[in-house]
């Protein structure tokens, strides 16, 4: 059997500790803290990796996301088994509406658009027209639709820091060589008596592996690419 | 060579001092010895630990707080783990402690590593070390850097290597610096 794929984050410490030389565990926690605050931001910033959440959207026409959530990849609604994806919409009002203390929503946002007098067959039509369109509400932690979304199950595809609180943290193989660069140029860039071209090495050696990882992630197999080409190839005259 | 054996090395050279002040001395030059070796490499004072096995996990009443009672004295060296350089399970590897400083409880307390790290850290205190949380076990072994004055007569110690004639020096940089033994007739 080979080596496994993911790894726990705590083996990324001391696979640390081991390249150093150092088996002495002082620091293990203090590292450990460093490398979280580093994953999650490689896992924001730079991985592309999402999770993905299945939400029902309540009687305010809202969702709340889960604590972990960041920020939204794609919001969609399941159809013929692909993604039917939503349209932004940054105009719509955000419901603040209150009833007995209890949220109700905006009635306006509920009202089902009329799909069949949105004219896209037309020639003059523009694109960007849905059934169902959202908004952000950054104050209240909640996604807020407009149109016929009340009971509706969508699909939210959303960016998380990938540190689970609850079980181990597992962190890909290919991001080894990339934590531990930035683990090494973290260490030595709060140490204030670092020569500065020590830590600018360091640096430099965290951005080689940054492309070397980001180069294996957007690899493409040579199937892949001919898939894409013959993609738009077609049978009509060229023109 | 064992403990009685240096003592006597050191008497043979400066025959005018006692024993237990020889003892004195060389306790400190061994300290001296040790934290300069310590400075080089921090990790590798496996040859100048004494293993001490079933020491209890007790649960202070007063503070809930879990610790045991250092079975030794134990030599000081400049980190949070001081002269304690490893504990472990009776058996196994697991549950794993780490060295951390008292203050940094309360930090990693509000960081994700202290929610999602099962390591469990400890901290020597004067008497005791304090276990961060309950370890979950009852006894652990414990590698302890002791003074030389704490060695029984016959235990074997190992010096740092190329540091034989650094503690000899030492002891007698020591012994001439000290004052004569006053004739004075009281």
């Amino acid at each position: 059997m080979d080596t496994p794929a993911v790894i726990p984050v705590t083996e990324v410490v001391k696979s640390y500790l081991n390249s150093k030389g150092t088996y002495t565990k002082i620091n293990s926690r203090r590292y450990l803290q460093m490398l979280l605050e580093g994953f999650g931001d490689l896992n924001i910033f730079t991985s592309g990796s999402f999770k993905t959440y299945y939400p029902t959207i309540d009687s305010t026409n809202r969702i709340s996301v889960p604590l972990e959530y960041i920020d939204y990849v794609r919001i969609g609604f399941p159809m013929l088994g692909e993604i039917w994806t939503l349209t932004k919409n940054d105009n719509l009002i955000l419901p603040n509406a209150m009833d007995c203390g209890a949220e109700v929503g905006d009635s306006e946002n509920m009202t089902p658009i009329d799909f069949a007098n949105l004219n896209w067959a037309d020639y003059g039509a523009t694109g960007g027209a849905n059934f169902l369109y959202y908004r952000w509400d950054k104050e209240n932690r909640k996604l807020v639709f407009q149109g016929d979304g009340v009971g509706r199950q969508v699909i939210v595809e959303y960016l998380s820091t990938g540190v689970s609180l609850s079980g181990d943290t597992m962190v890909p193989r290919e991001m080894l060589s990339l934590l531990k660069t930035y683990l090494r140029w973290q260490e030595l860039s709060y140490d204030d008596r670092t020569p500065m071209n020590k830590e600018e090495i360091a640096r430099r050696n965290f951005y080689d592996a940054k492309n070397q990882y980001n180069n294996f992630k957007n690899s493409f197999t040579v199937n892949e690419f001919l898939d894409a080409l013959y993609s738009t190839y077609r049978q009509t005259p060229k023109r | 060579m064992n403990k009685q054996e240096i003592i006597e090395l050191v008497v043979t050279r400066f025959p005018q001092v006692h024993e237990r002040v020889a003892e004195a001395w060389i306790t400190l030059a061994f300290n001296q010895i040790l934290y300069e070796d310590f400075r080089k490499d921090p990790s590798n004072f496996d040859f100048y630990s004494k293993t001490y096995k079933n020491v209890a996990i007790l649960k202070d009443p007063d503070t809930d707080i879990y610790y045991s009672t250092l079975p030794q004295q134990v030599v000081q060296l400049p980190d949070n783990a001081e002269g304690v350089r490893r504990i472990n399970a009776m058996k196994g590897l697991m549950p794993e402690f780490i060295p951390l400083q008292r203050d940094s409880w309360d930090v990693f307390a509000g960081l994700d590593a202290g929610k999602i790290d099962h390591s469990i850290g400890f901290s020597p205190t004067n008497e005791r070390i304090e276990y961060e949380r309950n370890p979950g076990i009852s006894k652990v072994r414990m590698d302890l850097v002791i003074p030389f004055d704490k060695y029984d007569d016959d235990d074997f110690i190992n010096i740092p290597s190329g540091s034989d004639l650094r503690i000899i020096a030492i002891v007698e940089q020591l012994i001439n610096g000290t004052p004569p033994e006053s004739k004075l007739n009281n």
